[in-house]
């Protein structure tokens, strides 16, 4: 009886410390991959050999071949107008300069507590507590960059996580789930050893 | 007559019930209360062997299909266990305890109560139902004595 016993509290707790770091994987990950190299401007340091990706001034039209017409339109002008219709009318609209960045970024203000993460984000004034389930930065996506086919680069703030919020209640259940298992365990007598027992 | 032995060191994985000299399993719940005023309460709660539940008195009705189980002790293990051993008809007058084989002289009350916990959660909502005072385990074995000067003492049995 021994070893069935302690086996399935092992495979209890081993199944929720899975689902656990799982999830933690996950969103470091997708957090990391965002700072690092997800077209985001901050956390991490820049190479020495850092240079804008995009071009110093716009092209000329000329350049393009001097008609807006023919061809197709750029992917980023379709990305844009997309975010601008679903944002709706800013409140505000300012430039921003922003450390590292050649020229200013135009932020569209909202209102709320997302113009504040907005602009955690953009000064780099961001910290570990906004990557944890106790910070209601956790549950908001990072602000969205839209450069536009002139060059210029357009901030919309972060919006609600509903994916966000479902994994921040899943790795609280699963705190939950532990802390209340450990202290269960512990009323319980450590789930004994029934081996030898005739109370089995 | 029937001899009812307890193997303990007070912890419910270290504990052997033994009836008529043959190891027992599947208890789920033990009550002796026994006091020279008369009362004689001695409960056995076990899972048959047919997976039924029985509730019986341990020294007079008949142990209705109860698992007997091999014996779990070593001859090493028992030198760090305590041995309870009752003997009796059902009748205050006919019973005699023994401990670690010694006959005990001015016992006023013996209380044993023996109970394991619930069984494993099958749910989740279960999992966090806060458990009933009965789904705990319980172990407790005392004993009380009428010294020669008339105090009265109790001493924990496999303490």
């Amino acid at each position: 009886m021994k070893t069935p016993h302690i086996s399935s509290l092992l495979r209890r707790f081993l199944g929720v410390a899975a689902v656990v770091v799982l999830a933690l994987t996950l969103f470091i990950s997708e957090a990391d991959a965002q700072r690092r190299g997800g077209g985001r401007s901050f956390g991490g340091s820049r190479s020495p050999s850092y240079s804008p990706s995009r071009p110093a001034s716009p092209s000329s039209p000329m350049s393009r071949g001097g008609s807006s017409f023919g061809g197709s339109r750029p992917q980023s002008a379709i990305a844009g107008s997309n975010y601008r219709s679903s944002y709706g009318v800013p409140r505000q609209s300012t430039p921003m300069s922003v450390p590292g960045a050649s020229s200013p970024y135009m932020v569209h203000s909202y209102g709320g507590y997302s113009d504040g993460l907005m602009t955690g984000y953009l000064m780099g004034r961001t910290s570990m507590m906004w990557s944890m389930p106790f910070h209601p930065a956790f549950y908001y996506s990072r602000p969205v960059y839209v450069t536009s086919p002139t060059g210029a680069v357009e901030v919309y703030p972060p919006t609600f996580s509903f994916f966000r919020l479902f994994m921040g209640m899943f790795i609280m259940g699963g705190v939950v789930f532990l802390v209340v298992w450990l202290i269960r365990r512990r009323n319980n007598g450590g789930g004994y050893n029934t081996s030898q027992s005739s109370f089995s | 007559m029937r001899e009812v032995s307890i193997e303990s060191n007070g912890s419910l994985e270290k504990t052997a019930v033994y009836i008529n000299g043959e190891q027992i399993g599947g208890i789920h719940q033990m009550m002796i209360h026994i006091s020279e005023d008369g009362d004689f309460d001695t409960i056995l709660v076990y899972e048959g062997t047919d997976k039924q539940m029985y509730t019986k008195n341990i020294f007079t009705d008949y142990l209705d299909n109860i698992k007997k189980v091999p014996p779990t002790f070593t001859e090493e293990d028992a030198q760090y266990l305590r041995l309870l051993m009752i003997a009796s008809d059902g009748e205050l007058a006919n019973t005699v305890v023994y401990i670690n084989e010694e006959e005990q002289m001015g016992l006023t009350d013996l209380i044993v109560q023996i109970q394991r916990g619930a069984q494993a959660q099958k749910s989740l909502t279960s999992f966090f139902k806060k458990q009933e005072p009965g789904e705990r385990p319980t172990f407790r074995a005392e004993a009380q004595y009428r010294n020669e000067d008339d105090s009265l003492s109790t001493e924990l049995i496999f303490g």
